[in-house]
């Protein structure tokens, strides 16, 4: 008797969201260079960039030689246009920028490093990656089992959490509760049970109940907010939880 | 431009944490130098998965509508986003612009609404509601219909209900005891109106950031009393009575006291009395009360006397229930008047502990000892323990006697583990598809969840797993693809307890076209029964949507710790039970030397401390 409320909104809002995640912008603006294209992508190239040393070095290269080549490699993708070559339909950020880097390391980069070497001006500065930081970190990567993807794979995964718990921390120092999320830090990684509610409680000075309140606030923005971050690299919505799922094996007994 | 803020970030974040390392206090694994913000990454991303009291479960049915749909509808308010969606509708937080004001829009669902019984339940709902004028329960501001969409605009609450907060981790007795008083109290205020709540339930209950009550959603109130007019009486005996069923249940089953089933009807506050003492049960025992309900204490370490608190509420005559909420409330606030620390028994050794307060040097070598023989008890049992049950579990096979190891040895206790359902496509080994919906124990979006697994021999311990799970293939499925369904299991740490995949059956796209009934299921031991049911074909993508019935998995058990522990655990025990008996005869010496005055005082104790 009742008949469906024809309601525009019959499909779950994350379709909407999506559309303005960084990755599906890039991909959508194919070849066309427009300036939001370049902007989203920039700013993945920013927080995944590391990784991609990491597999350079893995691969054999000098720290040197690694770092030019990630710095020829960033500074080539972000003026051509090889994302137009990406496939649209099921490329993720994380396959894309790796599958890139190898076609990189065996078509282009030898020729170009040779040109480069005879004097033309790189793209970008060569100090920004010379620092030794990543190359120190580097160098605390786990020994010799680890093939370049799979230590890219892991890297990957790394400054994904790394980047979310930025966001995180900067979330609550806005609100002016830096020490809320030192307090509630360790509720991150723990299980449900083991959640020491009564010390963060005394700590900041509240109830316990209110600190329950508080810790699933901040797990269940955590939540949200990685896996907005893992929606920005991936094409669809439906990838997410999958996506999720690689990372975490991924990450599985680091 | 980029990698001069890369390298920003990179010095700023990774430089000041590259030498500590030390090991994560969860799963115990050391930590990496190169650990984000210095968090075990495993860990972190076993949180991001989540088991899901937060994650947005969809059930069929009503699709809440999008906050851009809404915001048509609603030009006076500034919807900020969703909330989330109950039986009774879906609730949005949104700003009044004119008062600027955080409020909560819940809006019921349109098929509700063409209910021609409803306008009259939603407006009398809506004004018994706003009637309740009391800080333990959510405000009505506001109430019509727009644009077709009947809607409520409430105070905003900024905290979580009770059901988040009993599913993200258990609650002591203490804190459940500075919350019930004030339900009785709200509940109280409502039953002097006489608005019955009718759906007194977790969900309802909600906390403030600053852990106060509010209890919200008197949505199936019901004006009971005539008290309330001259007219009342009429109003009382005809209509109303059948609108409360009008079709629906109305109320939760597992908080619906037994003459709400038999005769919604005839409900008065009591049956509020009774769903208060299944949500405080819940609250100490984490479970809810059995057909035969076991006193909490059976459960779990607490106070007796509460014992008698939540049978009474839990009555299944209402005349045998505490007659009034506010009785719940003195009893339950006496209690915890008296026992401010938690509210569980003195510590399972009474006589040690109270020997605390004895002062002659000889008891202080005594406590010495003591102490000194506990824990090193306590550790040691603790090292075995771990040894024993430190990755050692592997799952045995589903199927007793077929790949059964038959040096296996059995730990006689239980554990938890996690069901992960994996898929690939055997072909290509592609496993680039989404796997949404999975339900397993529960509703949950995510593919994989937690699980008790009970260890043990298979003829004792040995319970079957059920769980049932769907999932849709997006996309990559092309007719002649056959895509393998799996569970796998992990344990705590993350590691896979067994090697092997348990499949739980193939779909190929051709018999999934050709009307799914056909699917066979890969392997007869899981699952014993699969229904195909509930398929669409969306135009939005090329898959299609599989839903199973139950996988089953008879006869779980965990076996095989390596011979070599077993010989290790055999020497721990002997010394630990030589341990034992050399602090008992230890004991047995001293305390045939302590004075009968200590004696005395320690009975004293005994007995101050036993309130």
């Amino acid at each position: 008797m009742v008949s469906k409320h024809p309601d525009s909104s019959a499909r779950p809002t994350h379709g909407a969201v999506f559309a303005t995640t960084h990755w599906s912008v890039v991909l959508a603006a194919g070849q066309a260079d427009s300036t939001s294209a370049q902007g989203a992508l920039a700013h993945l190239c920013q927080i995944y960039w590391y990784p991609l040393y990491a597999y350079a070095r893995r691969c054999g290269h000098s720290p040197h030689d690694a770092q030019d080549l990630t710095q020829e490699f960033f500074a080539r993708l972000l003026e051509g246009n090889w994302v137009a070559k990406a496939d649209q339909q099921r490329g993720r950020f994380r396959s894309f920028l790796l599958t890139a880097m190898k076609r990189f390391m065996i078509n282009e980069w030898k020729k170009e490093h040779v040109q480069r070497r005879g004097g033309n001006q790189p793209v970008l500065s060569l100090n920004a990656l010379s620092e030794d930081s990543a190359e120190h970190r580097y160098q605390l990567e786990p020994a010799e089992k680890d093939t370049p993807e799979s230590l890219y794979e892991r890297g990957w995964a790394l400054s994904l959490l790394d980047s979310v718990l930025l966001q995180l921390e900067q979330e609550y120092a806005r609100e002016g509760k830096t020490e809320w999320m030192e307090a509630m830090r360790p509720a991150l990684t723990a299980g449900r049970d083991a959640i020491r509610h009564a010390e963060i409680a005394a700590t900041l000075g509240m109830t316990e109940t209110a600190a329950r309140v508080a810790v699933h606030r901040l797990r269940k923005q955590y939540r949200r907010l990685i896996r907005l971050e893992v929606a920005h690299t991936v094409a669809k919505p439906e990838e997410v939880d999958d996506e999720m799922r690689h990372l975490f094996q991924a990450l599985a007994g680091s | 431009m980029i990698v001069t803020a890369a390298k920003n970030s990179l010095s700023k974040r990774w430089t000041h944490k590259m030498d500590t390392r030390k090991s994560c206090q969860n799963c115990g694994a050391p930590v990496a130098a190169d650990a984000p913000r210095g968090g075990c990454p495993a860990c972190l991303m076993k949180v991001a998965m989540g088991t899901g009291t937060d994650a947005d479960g969809e059930s069929p049915g009503f699709v809440p509508p999008t906050v851009e749909a809404l915001a048509a509808k609603f030009p006076q308010l500034e919807i900020i986003g969703f909330i989330g969606r109950g039986g009774m509708g879906a609730v949005y937080k949104a700003r009044q612009k004119v008062l600027d004001r955080v409020v909560a829009l819940k809006i019921l669902p349109p098929d509700t609404s063409q209910d021609p019984a409803f306008a009259e339940r939603f407006t009398r709902e809506a004004r018994a509601l706003a009637r309740l004028n009391h800080p333990g329960i959510v405000t009505i501001h506001e109430f019509g219909r727009a644009d077709g969409l009947y809607f409520f605009l409430m105070e905003y609450v900024d905290g979580l209900n009770l059901r988040d907060l009993l599913a993200a981790s258990r609650i002591s007795p203490h804190e459940a005891l500075a919350i019930v008083p004030q339900i009785c109290e709200a509940l109280q205020f409502a039953h002097d109106q006489g608005i019955v709540h009718r759906d007194i339930k977790p969900e309802n209950i909600l906390l403030d950031r600053r852990g106060r009550v509010k209890v919200a959603d008197f949505g199936l109130a019901k004006l009971v009393a005539a008290e309330t007019g001259p007219e009342g009486e009429s109003a009382i005996t005809s209509a109303p009575a059948d609108l409360t069923r009008a079709g629906k249940i109305m109320g939760t089953p597992n908080y619906m006291a037994p003459e709400q089933k038999a005769q919604p009807e005839a409900v008065d506050h009591r049956a509020d009395i009774y769903a208060l003492g299944v949500v405080f049960y819940q609250m100490l025992t984490g479970e809810l009360p059995d057909q035969k309900i076991a006193p909490p204490s059976a459960k779990v370490q607490i106070d007796v006397r509460l014992d008698a608190i939540v049978l009474r509420a839990l009555q299944q005559q209402p005349e045998l229930r505490y007659q009034q909420v506010s009785e719940v409330r003195t009893l339950v606030e006496t209690l915890g008047a008296m026992n401010p620390g938690p509210l569980a028994p003195p510590a399972p050794s009474p006589p040690f502990t109270q020997t605390m307060n004895t002062t002659s040097s000889q008891s202080f070598r005594r406590r010495a000892v003591i102490f000194i023989g506990v824990a090193a008890c306590a550790v040691i049992t603790g090292l075995a323990v771990r040894l024993l049950l430190e990755k050692q579990i592997t799952l045995g096979p589903s199927n007793p006697g077929a790949e059964q190891d038959s040096d296996a040895w059995w730990v006689g206790t239980s554990g938890k583990g996690y069901l992960f359902v994996d898929h690939t496509d055997p072909a290509s080994g592609n496993s680039d598809f989404t796997l949404g919906n999975t339900n397993l124990e529960g509703n949950n979006s995510v593919a994989w969840r937690s699980v008790a697994f009970p260890l043990g021999p298979a003829a004792a311990g040995a319970k079957p797993i059920t769980f049932s799970f769907s999932y849709k293939l997006v996309d990559e499925v092309d007719p002649g693809d056959n895509v393998l369904v799996q569970v796998r299991f992990f344990d705590q740490a993350t590691n896979w307890i067994s090697d092997r995949d348990f499949p739980v059956g193939a779909i190929t796209h051709d018999s999934f076209m050709s009307h799914y009934k056909t699917v066979t299921v890969g392997d007869i031991r899981a699952p014993q029964r699969a229904q195909m049911a509930d398929v669409h074909i969306n135009t939005d993508w090329k898959g299609f949507h599989w839903s199973s019935g139950n996988a089953r998995f008879d006869n779980i058990f965990v076996t095989t710790v390596p011979y070599s522990l077993r010989c290790k655990a055999v020497v721990i025990t002997v010394a630990l039970a030589s341990l034992g008996s050399l602090i008992l005869l230890l004991v047995r010496f001293w305390r045939r030397s302590v004075p009968a005055s200590a004696a005395a005082s320690i009975s004293r104790n005994d007995s101050v401390k036993q309130i």
